[in-house]
C-alpha cells in the first residue's frame, strides 16, 4: 500500500489528528494518535496488553469520544456522527465485535441477538429475518439460532457475536481479538472469514496478539506502544521490524 | 487405634471445613444443569413443543384458573391424568415430571394447610389435648386439605409442563401477547441471560478458593471471603452492565426496545386453545355441579 493512500483523507473512513483519550478524565489511555484509514483497507492493530488497542477500537466505534484532538468518521466530526439521526447511519456503517462475546450476546437466544441491530434500524420483520439468516449462514451457525448463549462453546459464541454485527451489513468492521482463546481449527475458520470480508471490499480493523494470522488478514499494520501512541504504521514486515515487535 | 481416631477427627474437620464450599459449587452446578436440561427438553419434537408459545401460555392460565376454582376430588385427579398424558406425548421424562412436583409440594402445601386441618370446630375424627386446648381434624377439614394439596400439585404440574416444553425466551416473548411492557420483557430476558454468567463466575471463584485452601480457616475468615467475593461480583456486574449497554448502543440502541416476532397462530394452535378452554369449563362444572 502506498504512503499516499495511507495519508490521504479524501476517501477516509477514519481520520484522527493528535487524538488523546483519558479514562474518567484522569487516566491516560491514548495519546497523540494520528491515523487515517481508507475505505476497503484491512488493518491489524498490534501492541502489548494495556497499550490502548481496545480503547482505540471503541473510539473508532463512537463508544468513547476523544478527550482532545480531532476525529472524523465517514467525513463527519465524531460528535455529529454519533448523535441524533446520524447515529443510525453511523451504526449501520460501522460494527464492533467486542473481545468478550458475553457482552455482545445479551439476548435470550442467538437469533434475537443477531436480530437486535437490524431491529434498531427500523427494518421490517421480513428484512430482519433475511439479514439474520444470511449472517447466521455466513458464520455457519444456522443450527444454533434458537439456542441460549449460555449453551454455546467459546468458538460458537465468537461466531454468534460476529454474526450479530454482520447482520447490520456494515462497511467497516472492527474486531477486538476475535481469535483469542480459540482452538486452532475454529481460529482458522474465523481467520478465513475475516479474510473473505476484506476481499468483499469491507474495511476490517482487527486487534490481535497472534502474529501468524496477520499476513492473512491485513495489508497494513499499526503497532501501539506502551506510551499509548502509534509506534509504527506500514506493511506487516516493515512495521514489526520498525517497532521491534 | 488412636491414629485412626485422630485421622477420623481430621477427616471430620476437613469435611466440615469444605462442606459449605462444595455445597455451593454443587448448588450452582445443579442450577446450570437444570437450565440446560429444561432448554433441551423444550426442543424435543413433542406435542406441546409444536404449539405456539402464546397459545400454550393462554392454555396454562385458563386451566390453572379452572384448577384453582375446582373443589372436586374427582375433577382434579382427572385433570392430573390429562397432564400426565400430555407429558407423555411431549416426551417429558415421567420420573422427572412426577418427582419435581410431588417431592416438595405435599411438604410446603402441607405446612400451609396444617393449622386449618387441625383447628376445627364441630365433630372431630380424633382429639389431641394440649392442656385446655383441643385439636383434631374433621372429615370436612381433611377433605379441604386434600383438595388444597391437589390444586397446588396440579397447578405446579401445569407450570412445570409449560417450562419443560417451552424455551424461556419464548415464554418471555409470549408475555407481550398479554400486553406486558416490552422493557419489562427485555429486562427479564437479560436477567435470565446474565444469571448464568454470574453463576459461572461464582462457581469459578469457589473452585479457585477450594483449590488453594489447605489449612483450616476460621468462621470469621470464611465470612470475610464470602463478603469479599460478593463485592467482587457486584463490581463485575456493574462493569459488565456498562459494557453491555455500550454493546447495545454500538448496534443502534437509543432507548426504544424493538423485538422480532416470528410467531404465527395456526389452526392447530387455535384448536389446542379451544380444547383447553373446554377442559377448563368441564373441570369447573364437575367441581360445582356434579361431584
Amino acid at each position: 500500500m502506498s504512503s499516499e493512500a495511507i495519508t490521504s483523507t479524501d476517501n477516509a473512513v477514519f481520520a484522527l489528528q493528535n487524538v488523546r483519550y483519558l479514562y474518567n478524565d484522569r487516566q491516560l489511555a491514548l495519546d497523540g494518535i494520528d491515523l487515517t484509514i481508507q475505505r476497503g483497507e484491512q488493518v491489524v492493530l498490534l501492541g502489548a496488553n494495556g497499550s490502548g488497542k481496545s480503547t482505540l477500537l471503541k473510539l473508532l466505534d463512537g463508544i468513547y469520544t476523544p478527550s482532545a484532538g480531532t476525529m472524523h468518521v465517514l467525513g463527519q466530526d465524531i460528535k455529529t456522527a454519533t448523535t441524533g439521526e446520524e447515529a443510525f447511519r453511523f451504526h449501520q456503517e460501522i460494527g464492533l465485535v467486542f473481545q468478550d462475546p458475553d457482552i455482545q450476546l445479551f439476548s435470550a437466544t442467538v437469533f434475537d441477538d443477531v436480530a437486535f441491530g437490524p431491529l434498531q434500524m427500523g427494518l421490517s420483520q421480513r428484512e430482519v429475518k433475511e439479514r439474520c439468516d444470511e449472517a447466521l449462514e455466513l458464520m455457519e451457525i444456522t443450527h444454533l439460532a434458537r439456542r441460549a448463549p449460555f449453551e454455546l462453546s467459546g468458538g460458537e459464541k465468537k461466531r454468534a457475536a460476529i454474526a450479530s454485527v454482520l447482520s447490520l451489513k456494515p462497511e467497516v468492521i472492527l474486531l477486538d481479538e476475535p481469535t483469542a482463546a480459540l482452538d486452532p481449527r475454529t481460529k482458522w475458520v474465523l481467520v478465513n472469514l475475516i479474510r473473505k470480508l476484506g476481499e468483499a471490499g469491507k474495511t476490517v480493523i482487527t486487534t490481535t496478539h497472534e502474529l501468524e494470522i496477520v499476513p492473512v488478514i491485513a495489508r497494513r499494520i499499526l503497532v501501539m506502544g506502551e506510551n499509548r501512541s502509534i509506534l509504527a504504521d506500514g506493511t506487516p514486515n516493515r512495521s514489526c521490524t520498525t517497532a521491534n515487535y | 487405634m488412636n491414629t485412626t481416631s485422630s485421622q477420623g477427627s481430621v477427616k471430620k474437620t476437613y469435611r466440615r471445613q469444605f462442606g459449605w464450599i462444595e455445597k455451593t459449587i454443587a448448588g450452582i452446578a445443579a442450577a446450570i444443569e437444570q437450565a440446560v436440561f429444561t432448554e433441551e427438553h423444550s426442543r424435543q419434537p413433542g406435542l406441546l413443543q409444536a404449539l405456539d408459545p402464546r397459545a400454550k401460555l393462554a392454555m396454562f392460565l385458563v386451566v390453572v384458573l379452572a384448577a384453582s376454582l375446582s373443589n372436586s376430588l374427582v375433577a382434579l385427579p382427572c385433570l392430573y391424568l390429562v397432564l400426565l398424558l400430555l407429558a407423555r406425548l411431549s416426551k417429558v421424562p415421567f420420573d422427572f415430571f412426577i418427582r419435581r412436583v410431588w417431592i416438595g409440594i405435599p411438604f410446603f402445601a402441607g405446612i400451609v394447610i396444617l393449622p386449618s386441618v387441625f383447628v376445627t370446630s364441630g365433630p372431630r375424627l380424633f382429639d389431641i389435648a394440649l392442656g385446655a386446648l383441643h385439636f383434631g381434624p374433621s372429615s370436612a377439614s381433611l377433605l379441604s386439605g386434600t383438595i388444597f394439596i391437589a390444586r397446588v400439585g396440579v397447578s405446579v404440574s401445569l407450570a412445570v409442563l409449560l417450562i419443560l416444553t417451552t424455551p424461556w425466551s419464548d415464554i418471555l416473548k409470549s408475555l407481550r401477547a398479554f400486553h406486558v411492557p416490552q422493557i419489562f420483557v427485555l429486562l427479564l430476558s437479560m436477567t435470565y441471560r446474565y444469571i448464568f454468567l454470574f453463576l459461572h463466575s461464582a462457581n469459578g471463584m469457589f473452585e479457585a478458593r477450594k483449590s488453594r485452601t489447605v489449612g483450616r480457616s476460621s468462621g470469621q475468615e470464611q465470612r470475610g471471603w464470602v463478603s469479599g467475593s460478593m463485592s467482587h461480583l457486584m463490581n463485575r456486574s456493574f462493569k459488565m452492565s456498562n459494557d453491555v449497554y455500550a454493546a447495545m448502543a454500538a448496534r443502534g440502541f437509543q432507548g426504544e426496545v424493538r423485538s422480532y416476532n416470528a410467531y404465527r397462530m395456526t389452526a392447530q394452535d387455535w384448536l389446542a386453545l379451544v380444547l383447553a378452554c373446554l377442559l377448563a369449563v368441564l373441570i369447573f362444572c364437575i367441581g360445582r355441579y356434579v361431584l
